[in-house]
């Protein structure tokens, strides 16, 4: 008689060679050939991707984070063109929101972070994997509107924040595919061989956030994530009006930081990386400055949060375009020495980020609710979904339907011949 | 069972195996063949040759510099400045100075009246900055008719003189058929007054002066002179311009990888409901101020054709310039101005000015409900199509469509009546130059203080110009009707513009300078004409363009292809192995066109390369996710080969042991029958 369990590790065996040998070779490892550190270039702009992957109802806090760190750039001077917005789900009109068109990050609901204000360039079904990567690299249809893309250049610092559910190397997207650190780390590298930032800071708030960026080789990165690998991060109070949990104890105390930085602060980002504690946020605060030239203490935190321009003088005017003595006010010129004043951008005047009231020590209140799948084995199995424009599924697909209709074919067949032979 | 001389079960074993091999043999390459990705083969070779090639080769292109010393008819020419010695000297004393990087001829022309004897290097190449010294280059004498020089309208320093021997010289360099770009003429001038200024015209040359009666006798002085101020002359101007090679290190020349740059135009009124200034003398202005709002419009389509149109044209070598514009009302500056009774006007302190543009202003492109998108570029058959600033070529074409051009944005700032006039301060409380400030890569701003002066022009319709705008043909403005700018105001805004742009494109005059008082020769240079850019400015600023492009196509080339090598799963479209093809044949075009010298050629196609190169690296079709780890191709294939497979081959197993069984029967029953 048939044996069916030593067959049956003997067909795993071969399925398992099979599968291996038909796949292409692996993916090569980065070359980490580090670039020579060159001087940096002259900081000329500012840009901020702030993402919010979690769909439904039920991760306000998330849509509320980026949110709340939208506000923050905003209010230091970025302005809304040089912000890409991501919300997976639009929770100010979700009618189970008791404040229609209203997102809170705090419980009193002094401030409505949803203002009559916000751009949001990629929203609902918007929110993907690809989308995020091809706002990193530049590559999008040329149909994509301006105010779409990420302009960025080698005087760009570029922040980006990333808010959702996670774990050990991967960022949850909408609840159906993943954002895998090496995507982040290939997307960066790109950036990095495209001169599309000059330093750029990768801020993660979610559960086993180091991992995301354990993969990043570029140079003048930055990282900072909410907690370590094997920890989850985890929400702030619970807001009874609402029913659920408004903000991330990590987000939440990054505001509260920036509540008391304006456009002239000169508080550096060590300033800002002092101020995670792990009684307030449930999991340790990780940074990653491996890949970063410059001394934290002396790089102020309006670098990456905030927008700086320098206004240069105007040169003399040629008077060659008409007569221009008879303009009225040119009595007024006089030469002017050439002085270069770099000075930080408009500090916008809405009011601050959010409530500082509500005291730090009262965090122990806080629940988790965080639904962090823990360990790498949820990144092995399942269809990486959602690729179009690539043949691979639909490849994938077609060979499975052939193979499946020859084998029906042949077992048709195989029962016809073998029909009388048994019989 | 009957005995046969076949054993049995052979049928069965071969019915099986014919399953599994239809299986194997025709399912398993129909797979492969499905799901196998499509990518051009691109010449990984070829492009690593350009890659080291651009790291290796001087991209710049070459300069020639001729000195003609102009010698009033019946002098002798002593022995130090014949030419050939004059060329000893001119050549060792910029081999000393290294004002610019890359190649670099030098000749003498002797002038005197209408005979020419030329010197130049006999081997043009060899004569270099780098490896000049007298003794190495062998020179020849040319001797030829030429213009005479000695009638040059050469008479004081003003301005208007000077623009007049600018234009006179100009015409003679036409005539010798030099000035062609990379072609510069230093004229040593004779005049009855020696000045030691090098003045630097609009064109491809500059003029010194001397004074024909001292210089014979002290040769030395001249030849000292004329090599510092050809010394000067390159370093400044006819070389590489050393703000550009800043800025192009930086690789913030305001234009973008496809070569397009959008000037986006806005008309700011802070407030047009504004009551009316009291400073205003005019008691009536007051009164019609309060009573009916002043908004301020522009007829830009005039504005673009009168005065940025030739700014564009002059450009169109560097960058495809389009245009746009927008008016917005109602939008106060985040520092609104202090009363300041000494400047009896507002002011906004230096301090204060980078808080002036409130990143609420609506001034990014593309925002704007009417835009003037318009090629004003020199192939204007294209602009037709509407699209802003459309190549010809498609590989260009693709690229435009696939990179934003760069924008800058010009903002004329209008204040409110009430706090009007705005002032702009600059250090130690000085009034700011023109009012207006730049910022770099973003743009400039001007604030226009018009609220007195077109409030009173609109009491007095007849000194409108007509051809500002249609609205004014009528006798009296209407209360709702918005008031244009003026001529004046649009002469004004354009020279802050060009003066702008120059200083975005890092040739701005003056800047580079700065060390000059202990120079041999003072350096001047005139201001180009309406068109914004001087000739020699074009030449550094394409000079720099052509050289960055090519080296940068090369380097997204190789980026590219160690992209696609290290990538197995990526997909491509034919249309990127085209564009590499396009990119790789363009830099071999640019590399010849450097070596020969050809500006125009070689910024043309090394632009193309660029744009070629940037097109296919960024081409959206390239996989956006393209981290495809194994362990998810495990998961996709294991559900499927699965369960295929595991009643296959347990089908395939179970006739075998059958066959195997049956055989032993077989063989046993023969054994024991036979």
């Amino acid at each position: 008689m048939l044996q069916p369990r030593s067959d049956a590790a003997w067909l795993l065996a071969l399925l398992a060679c099979a599968a291996i040998l038909t796949s292409a070779l692996a993916h090569d490892q980065q070359q980490q050939q580090q670039q020579q550190q060159q001087q940096l270039q002259p900081h000329t702009s500012n840009w901020a991707v702030l993402v919010a992957t979690s769909k439904y109802w039920y991760n306000y806090r998330h849509i509320a984070n980026a949110l709340s760190f939208y506000r923050t750039v905003k209010r230091l001077g970025i302005p809304d063109s040089n912000i890409i917005l991501m919300l997976a789900e639009d929770v100010a009109c979700n009618p189970r929101n008791a404040y229609p068109g209203q997102v809170f990050n705090d419980e009193s609901h002094r401030l409505n972070v949803y203002g009559s204000n916000v751009e949001v360039d990629y929203r609902g079904s918007e929110v993907t994997v690809e989308n995020f990567i091809r706002v990193l690299t530049g590559r999008h249809d040329p149909a994509m509107p301006r105010p779409k893309r990420m302009l960025s250049d080698k005087g760009s610092n570029v922040l980006i924040y990333i808010s959702g559910h996670g774990g050990n190397e991967f960022m949850k997207f909408q609840d159906v595919e993943e954002l895998m650190a090496q995507d982040v780390a290939d997307a960066i590298q790109q950036m990095h061989e495209k001169g599309r930032y000059r330093e750029l800071l990768l801020v993660a708030e979610t559960c086993q956030a180091a991992t995301l960026y354990s993969k990043i080789t570029s140079p003048n990165v930055l990282a900072m994530a909410s907690s370590l690998k094997g920890e989850s991060s985890y929400s702030y109070l619970t807001d009874m009006d609402v029913g659920l949990s408004l903000i991330d104890r990590f987000t939440w105390s990054t505001l509260d930081f920036f509540e008391r930085v304006d456009i002239h602060s000169r508080l550096s980002l060590a300033q800002l990386m002092q101020i995670y504690r792990y009684e307030v946020l449930d999991s340790h605060f990780h940074y990653d400055a491996s890949h970063y030239p410059r001394p934290l203490d002396t790089v102020p935190v309006t670098d990456f949060f905030g927008s700086v321009s320098s206004i240069q003088p105007t040169p003399a005017l040629n008077s060659t375009a008409g007569d221009s003595d008879s303009w009225s006010y040119s009595s007024y010129s006089s030469s002017e020495a050439a002085q270069e004043l770099d000075v930080r951008r408009p500090a916008a005047v809405s009011s601050a980020g959010h409530a500082s009231s509500s005291s730090s020590s009262s965090s122990q209140d806080g629940y988790s609710d965080c639904s962090c799948s823990v360990g790498s084995s949820a990144v092995a199995v399942g269809p990486v979904q959602d690729l179009p424009g690539s043949i691979v599924d639909t490849g994938v697909y077609l060979g499975m339907a052939a193979v499946a209709s020859m084998v029906l074919v042949a077992s048709v067949v195989a029962a016809r011949i073998m029909a009388p032979l048994l019989s | 069972m009957a005995n046969s001389s076949r054993p049995p079960g052979t049928k069965r074993l071969w019915v099986i195996s014919s399953i599994v091999a239809y299986v194997v043999f025709a399912g398993i390459p129909i797979w492969w063949a499905t799901t196998s990705l499509h990518r051009p083969p691109l010449p990984h070779e070829a492009i690593a040759a350009a890659e080291a090639d651009a790291g290796n080769r001087s991209a710049l292109l070459p300069v020639a510099l001729q000195l003609v010393l102009v010698v009033p008819a019946g002098s002798e020419l002593p022995d130090e400045l014949q030419p050939d010695r004059m060329l000893a000297a001119v050549q060792a004393a910029v081999a000393a100075a290294q004002p610019l990087q890359g190649p670099l001829q030098l000749s003498i022309t002797i002038n005197t009246a209408g005979s020419c004897s030329q010197v130049l290097p006999r081997h043009p190449g060899v004569c270099s900055s780098s490896s000049s010294s007298s003794g190495v280059c062998t020179q020849q004498v040319q001797q030829q008719a030429c213009p005479d020089l000695s009638a040059a309208p050469v008479a004081g320093g003003s301005r208007q003189q000077q623009q007049q021997l600018d234009a006179w010289l100009q015409q003679q360099q036409q005539l010798q058929s030099l000035g062609t770009p990379g072609q510069y003429t230093l004229f040593v001038l004779p005049d009855t007054s020696s000045s030691s200024t090098v003045v630097v015209g609009r064109s491809r040359h500059a003029w010194l002066t001397y004074q024909p009666s001292g210089a014979l006798q002290q040769p030395q002085q001249l030849l000292q002179a004329t090599a510092a101020a050809a010394v000067r002359v390159l370093s400044c101007c006819f070389g590489l311009h050393s703000n550009v090679a800043a800025l192009a290190a930086a690789d913030s020349l305001p234009v973008s990888a496809a070569g397009h740059t959008q000037l986006s135009f806005s008309l700011l009124h802070a407030d047009p409901l504004a009551p009316g200034s009291s400073s205003s003398s005019n008691k009536d202005s007051i009164e019609a101020a309060a009573q009916h709002p002043l908004h301020y419009t522009w007829d830009f389509d005039v504005f673009e054709q009168q005065h940025l149109a030739p700014i564009a044209a002059s450009l169109a070598p560097v960058s495809h310039i389009s245009i746009e514009s927008q008016l917005l009302y109602f939008t106060p500056a985040r520092t609104p101005g202090s009363w300041s009774s000494k400047h009896s006007a507002f002011v906004v302190k230096q301090s204060q000015l980078p808080f002036f543009v409130d990143s609420d202003w609506a001034v990014e492109s593309g925002r704007a409900v009417m835009q003037h998108n318009r090629t004003s570029s020199s192939s204007s058959s294209s602009s037709s199509s509407g699209t802003a600033g459309m190549l010809s070529s498609s590989a260009n074409t693709a690229a435009a469509a696939v990179l934003e051009s760069h924008v800058l944005h010009f903002l004329v700032y209008v204040p409110a009546a009430d706090k009007s006039p705005l002032l702009l301060l600059g250090p130690k409380g000085k009034v700011r130059n023109s009012n207006s400030f730049w910022i770099p890569s973003w743009g400039g701003v001007l604030v226009l203080n018009l609220a007195n002066e077109i409030a009173a022009a609109s009491t007095d319709t007849g000194e409108f110009d007509h051809d500002e705008g249609d609205s004014e043909g009528g006798q009296s403005r209407l209360p709702w009707q918005p008031l244009p700018l003026q001529q004046q105001h649009y002469q004004h805004i354009t020279a802050v513009v060009i003066a702008q742009l120059q200083a975005l494109f890092g040739v701005a005059p003056g800047t580079s300078s700065s060390s000059s008082s202990t120079e041999v020769v003072q350096l001047q240079q005139l201001p180009a004409g309406a068109a914004g850019f001087s000739k020699w400015q074009m030449d550094a600023l394409l000079r720099q363009r052509a050289g960055a492009d090519v080296q940068e196509a090369a380097r997204v080339l190789g980026s590219l292809s160690r992209l696609v090598q290290q990538l197995p799963n990526l997909e491509m479209p034919d249309l990127i192995g085209q564009q590499v093809e396009q990119a790789l044949s363009d830099i071999h075009s640019a590399w010849q066109h450097i070596a020969a010298g050809d500006y125009h050629a070689a910024g043309a196609a090394a632009a193309a390369a660029r744009a070629a190169a940037e097109a296919a690296f960024l081409h959206p079709s390239v996989l956006a996710q393209l981290n495809f780890p194994d362990s998810h191709k495990l998961g996709v294939y294991m559900p499927l080969f699965l369960p295929v497979s595991v009643p296959l081959l347990q089908g395939f197993v179970l006739q075998l042991r059958h066959y195997v069984k049956r055989r032993r029967e077989y063989t046993a029953a023969l054994r024991a029958g036979g």
